[in-house]
C-alpha cells in the first residue's frame, strides 16, 4: 500500500499533467484557460451573445415582454449568460441539487461574462453605467439548511469579489412554495406576491452605501444588480425588484434594478 | 445540520450523547426508564452534527473525569480544520445556553425551560411532535417502527425521508423525534457521513464512512454553520455525504450460514439441472457456505473462476437457495446496469415465492425490500452489515475493478461474519496470485456449458491497423480469413483498439465485402443498441466495435477477429473475454478467434495459455463431450 502511494507520486512526477474535466470527467492535456473546463465542453456552451429581446434577454423572439402587463415590470431588464439548454440543466442541476460545488466558480465565470457584456451595452460615450451593488434572490431557511448554499449567492458573491461591487444580502423569503412548474402563469405571479421581504439590516444597509458617496457626485439613481441563477417567467425576480423599488422610495433613493441570470429558459 | 450535545451522569459514570430532539432525551433520563441517571449537563444545544459526534465517540473512548466541560470541548475539537479552529472557539465561549439541565436533588433548571420552550416549533420540530412526547406509547411505536425500516441500512437524512415517504408517510413529519427515542433504546445508530481524522498509531485521513472515499472539499455550509464544513466528493451522485450529515445505521444481526454445518448434498443440487462441471463448483462454493465463519477483519470469500459461456447463473442458484433455507438475505451486486436487468427476470423465475428486489440509479423499487437484493455496486452504499451472503458478478468489469470506493461499499454492506462469492470469467491478477499462494478458497468451471472445448486464438501476423488505414488495403491474410468465417456464415466481431479507427476499417472492409451488412459501433453511438440486435437477427454481418462488446453480447454462430491484439489496450482479460464471444451455442459450439497484430505480446500469450489450460482441465477432468468417460 504504502508502495503503491509512492510510486503514484512517482508517477505522477513524471508523466505530463492531466487535467480532469469537471463537466464531462475525461482526463485531456490541457483546459480552457478562462473557464476551466475542457475545450469541447466550451465549444458546446449556448452563449447568448445577442439577446433578440431587450427586456429579457431571451435569445429568441418572446411575446411575454410585449404583453400590456409587461408594462408593470419592477426590474429594467434582463440579461442572461447561456439558453437553459439540456446540457446546461445537467450543469445547475449537478451544482444545486447534486452539491457538486466545485460548479460555483464556473458558473459564476459565465456569468461574469454576460456582466462584462451589460456594462459594454449601457455605457456609451455620454453615460458610465455603474453598478452600485449586487444582491441576490434568497431562498427559504428550510431550503438553505438542507442544500447547505444559496446557489444565487454564491453566483453574486463571486462576481462581486471579480468585480469588486459590494454584495449585500437585502432581501428575505417568508415561505415555501410548491413547485413552479405544476402551477400556471397566472397563479405564479400571484404566489409570488408576499413571498419576499426586506432583509431587517436592508435600509441601513442601503443608507450606507448612499452615504459612501460625496455630496459633489450625485449616485442617484442607484443601480442595484440583483442575481440569480435562472429567468423563466421573471415572476421571481419581478416581486424582488417591487419590494427593493417601494424600499427605495420610502427612503427618497430611487431605484433602478437590473438583472443578472446564468442561464435564460 | 446542528445536534445538541450533554453529558448524563449515570451512578458514577459519565456518558456523552448527542441529540437532534433533545426533548426525547429530557423524558427519556428523567422518567426512570433509563435508571439510575442523577445528572444532565447541556454542552451545547446545538453545533455541527460532526463535531457533537467526533465529541461523543472521543469521550467513549477516554472515559475519565472531567472537571471543565468547556476546556474539555476547546481540546477535543482542537484538531479541527485551520478555518474552523476560531468559530469552534466564539462558540463555546459564548455559548449561555449550556450548564445544567437536571439534577435529581432539585429537579429541572431555567436552562432546560428554556430550552424545551426553542425546540418546539425550530428547526423541524413541530408542535405536534410535542404531543407525540406526552403521547408515548405511540412515539414508542414509531421509534420502533423506523428502526425496523431502518434494518441493514446506511442512510442519510435526505434517504430517510424518502424511504417514509414510500413506507411510512405518517412518520415523514416528525422523524427526529421517533429517530431520537429509538437512539435512546439501542435501536438505531447516529452518526456523522464523513468520519474525522485519527491520530496516533492507527493514523486515518478524514473519510467519507459511506464509501471510504478520502476525496474531500470544504465550503462554507448554510446548514450547520461551519465556515469550512467538508463535503465528499467522491459520491455524489448518491445523494451529498458531509461532515455535518446525519447517517443513520442499525445494529447488525450475526450472520446465518447455508444449510448449517451439513456438508453439501445431492438433494440440494439436484434440482438446478446442473451439469458434471457446475455440480462439483456449486458443490464446492455450498461446502464454503456451510463452514463458520472464523473470527476475522473482512468477510471469508470465494471465487467461482468460471469460463465465457459456462453457465454461472444457474450454479449461484443452490448458493442462494442455502441461504434462503436459513432465512438470510442475499445481495447479487454487479458493477454494470444491464447484467442486472438480465438477471432479475431470471432469478425471479428460478425463486417464484421470495421477493426480489432490483435496484440500479434511477430504478423504481429503491426501498423496496426483498429477500434477494440485486443491484448496481453503487447501490451497495445504502446498506450497512445487511447480508448473509454478498455474490460480486463481473468483479473485474469497469467500474468495480480499481475503485476501491466500491469494493468498501461492498464490504460494509456484508454482515462481519457473512461471506462473499466473487464470479469471474477473468479473475484480476491478484486474486490469480492468492489463488497461486493457496490463500483463496475457489473453484474453477473449466467448461462452457455445451461441454465443448473453447475455442484457442489462431494467430494472423499483419500491420498495425494505423498503417492499414493509412495504406488504404488491408492485408489478404485478414481477408482470406474473413472470407473464410462469411462462407460458412458466421457472424463477425471484428475489435478495434481505438474508436477513431471504427469508421476507416468499415470503410475498407466495404471495399471487399460489398455483398454483406458491415456496421461499426462504440460507446459513442447512440444508435449502438439496435445495431446489437441487428447483428443478433444478422441483419448486420461484420461489426466493428471496441471493448465496449467484449462481454454480455452473445451471438450464435460467431467468429471474432481481434486487430492490434498487440495494443497495450488489450490486456489478458480483455483478449480472454472478446475470444469468448466466439461458439457460445450448442449448434456452432467451435467459433473462430483470431488474434491480427504485428507482435506475439505476453498479453495475447497468457490469454492462450489461460484459455489451453481451462481446456485441459476439462479434458483430465472428463467434462468434455469427447473426452474419455473417467470412473
Ligand atoms: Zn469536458
Ligand atoms: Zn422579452
Ligand atoms: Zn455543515
Ligand atoms: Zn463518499
Amino acid at each position: 500500500m504504502k508502495w503503491q502511494t509512492f510510486m503514484n507520486s512517482v508517477h505522477q512526477f513524471i508523466s505530463p499533467p492531466v487535467d480532469t474535466c469537471l463537466t464531462c470527467n475525461k482526463r485531456v492535456k490541457q483546459l480552457n484557460t478562462s473557464l476551466a473546463i475542457c475545450e469541447e465542453c466550451t465549444r458546446t456552451i449556448p452563449w447568448i451573445a445577442k439577446p433578440r429581446c431587450g427586456v429579457c434577454g431571451r435569445h429568441i423572439g418572446c411575446p411575454d415582454c410585449t404583453r400590456p402587463a409587461a408594462a408593470q415590470r419592477a426590474i429594467v431588464c434582463n440579461r442572461s449568460s447561456v439558453a437553459y439548454n439540456a446540457q446546461m440543466r445537467e450543469w445547475l442541476a449537478q451544482y444545486k441539487y447534486r452539491g457538486n460545488e466545485r460548479y460555483a466558480e464556473l458558473l459564476a465565470k459565465m456569468l461574469e461574462r454576460a456582466y462584462t457584456g451589460m456594462k459594454r451595452e449601457f455605457t456609451n460615450t455620454h453615460f458610465k453605467w455603474k453598478i452600485d451593488f449586487i444582491t441576490f434572490v434568497p431562498v427559504s431557511q428550510v431550503r438553505l439548511s438542507e442544500r447547505g448554499f444559496n446557489q444565487a449567492e454564491m453566483l453574486g458573491s463571486i462576481l462581486s469579489r471579480k468585480q469588486r461591487i459590494p454584495l449585500i444580502p437585502l432581501l428575505e423569503r417568508r415561505r415555501h412554495t410548491v413547485k413552479q412548474s405544476f402551477k400556471s402563469r397566472h397563479e405564479r405571479i400571484q404566489d409570488m406576491q408576499g413571498i419576499f421581504q426586506l432583509h431587517s439590516s436592508a435600509v441601513q444597509r442601503m443608507k450606507d452605501v448612499l452615504n459612501s458617496y460625496s455630496s459633489s457626485t450625485s449616485p442617484l439613481p442607484l443601480r442595484i444588480l440583483l442575481v440569480d441563477d435562472i429567468y423563466t417567467t421573471g415572476s421571481t425576480v419581478n416581486a424582488c425588484a417591487h419590494i427593493l423599488k417601494e424600499a427605495g422610495l420610502s427612503l427618497n433613493m430611487p431605484l433602478e434594478v437590473y438583472c443578472l441570470t446564468w442561464a435564460r429558459s | 445540520m446542528r445536534a445538541a450535545v450533554y453529558a448524563v451522569q449515570c451512578k458514577n459514570r459519565w456518558e456523552v450523547r448527542i441529540s437532534i430532539d433533545l426533548r426525547v432525551d429530557l423524558i427519556w433520563w428523567t422518567s426512570g426508564a433509563a435508571g439510575d441517571a442523577r445528572k444532565i449537563w447541556l454542552l451545547s444545544s446545538g453545533m455541527p452534527l460532526g463535531w457533537a459526534v467526533k465529541l461523543r465517540d472521543r469521550f467513549q473512548a477516554e472515559e475519565r473525569n472531567i472537571n471543565d466541560w468547556t476546556l474539555w470541548m476547546r481540546h477535543g475539537l482542537k484538531r479541527e480544520h485551520a478555518d474552523e479552529i476560531e468559530g469552534i472557539i466564539e462558540w463555546l465561549v459564548e455559548d449561555r445556553q449550556a450548564g445544567l439541565l437536571w439534577d435529581r436533588a432539585s429537579g429541572w433548571t431555567a436552562i432546560a425551560e428554556e430550552q424545551w420552550k426553542c425546540l418546539s416549533g425550530v428547526d423541524g420540530l413541530m408542535d405536534s411532535d410535542l404531543t407525540l412526547v406526552r403521547e408515548q406509547q405511540e412515539l414508542v411505536r414509531r421509534a420502533i417502527l423506523i428502526a425496523e425500516l431502518l434494518v441493514g441500512r446506511s442512510l442519510l437524512e435526505a434517504e430517510l425521508q424518502q424511504l417514509l415517504a414510500e413506507a411510512a408517510p405518517d412518520l415523514s413529519a416528525s422523524w427526529r423525534t421517533a429517530v431520537q427515542l429509538a437512539h435512546l433504546q439501542g435501536r438505531l445508530h447516529l452518526t456523522a457521513a464523513l468520519a474525522p481524522e485519527e491520530r496516533g498509531l492507527r493514523r486515518k485521513n478524514p473519510r467519507c464512512r459511506r464509501c471510504g472515499s478520502e476525496l474531500l472539499r470544504r465550503t462554507a455550509c448554510a446548514s450547520c454553520g461551519s465556515p469550512a464544513c467538508a463535503y465528499c466528493e467522491a459520491c455524489l451522485a448518491l445523494g451529498r455525504s458531509r461532515a455535518c450529515a446525519l447517517l443513520l445505521r442499525t445494529a447488525a444481526f450475526p450472520a446465518v450460514h447455508g444449510t448449517a454445518g451439513m456438508a453439501p448434498t445431492a438433494a440440494a443440487l439436484g434440482r438446478w439441472g446442473l451439469s458434471p462441471a457446475q455440480r462439483e463448483a456449486a458443490g464446492a462454493a455450498l461446502g464454503f457456505l456451510a463452514a463458520p465463519a472464523k473470527r476475522a477483519a473482512k468477510p471469508a470469500q470465494f471465487l467461482l473462476w468460471a469460463v465465457t459461456g459456462a453457465g454461472k447463473t444457474e450454479m449461484i442458484f443452490p448458493l442462494i437457495q442455502s441461504i434462503l433455507d436459513t432465512r438470510g438475505r442475499v445481495l447479487i451486486a454487479t458493477p454494470r446496469r444491464d447484467v442486472v436487468l438480465e438477471l432479475s427476470p431470471r432469478i425471479a423465475k428460478a425463486f417464484p415465492s421470495e421477493t426480489v428486489s432490483t435496484l440500479y440509479g434511477g430504478s423504481e423499487e429503491r426501498w423496496q425490500e426483498g429477500s434477494i437484493t440485486l443491484a448496481t455496486t453503487h447501490q451497495l452504499m445504502r446498506f450497512y452489515h445487511a447480508f448473509d451472503l454478498v455474490i460480486i458478478d463481473e468483479l473485474d468489469a469497469f467500474p468495480y475493478h480499481n475503485d476501491p470506493m466500491l469494493a468498501f461499499a461492498a464490504r460494509e454492506a456484508c454482515k462481519s461474519d457473512g461471506k462473499f462469492i466473487f464470479l469471474s470469467a477473468t479473475p484480476p491478477l491478484a486474486l490469480q496470485r492468492e489463488i497461486e499462494r493457496g490463500k483463496l478458497a475457489h473453484a474453477k468451471v473449466p467448461v462452457r456449458f455445451h461441454r465443448h472445448p473453447l475455442p484457442v486464438p489462431k494467430r494472423i501476423s499483419m500491420n498495425s491497423v494505423a498503417r492499414c488505414i493509412q495504406k488504404r488495403s488491408l492485408p489478404s491474410a485478414l481477408i482470406e480469413a474473413l472470407e473464410r468465417s462469411i462462407h460458412r456464415g458466421a457472424q463477425i466481431f471484428l475489435f478495434v483498439s481505438r474508436i477513431r479507427h471504427i469508421d476507416p476499417i468499415v470503410e475498407l472492409l466495404k471495399q471487399s465485402f460489398g455483398d454483406i451488412p458491415i456496421a461499426g459501433t462504440s460507446s459513442q453511438d447512440s444508435a449502438r443498441g439496435d445495431k446489437v440486435l441487428a447483428f443478433r437477427s444478422a441483419d448486420i454481418r461484420l461489426l466493428v466495435t471496441t471493448t465496449i462488446l467484449e462481454r454480455g453480447v452473445t451471438v450464435p454462430r460467431s467468429d471474432v477477429f481481434i486487430l492490434d491484439a498487440d495494443s497495450n489496450l488489450f490486456d489478458e482479460a480483455s483478449l480472454v473475454q472478446m475470444a469468448g464471444r466466439a461458439g457460445r451455442s450448442k449448434d456452432d459450439p467451435a467459433g473462430n478467434v483470431i488474434f491480427a497484430a504485428r507482435e506475439w505480446t505476453r498479453s495475447q500469450k497468457l490469454a492462450v495459455k489461460q484459455i489451453k489450460e481451462m481446456n485441459k482441465i476439462a479434458y483430465s477432468k472428463g467434462y468434455l463431450i469427447d473426452s474419455p468417460r473417467l470412473k
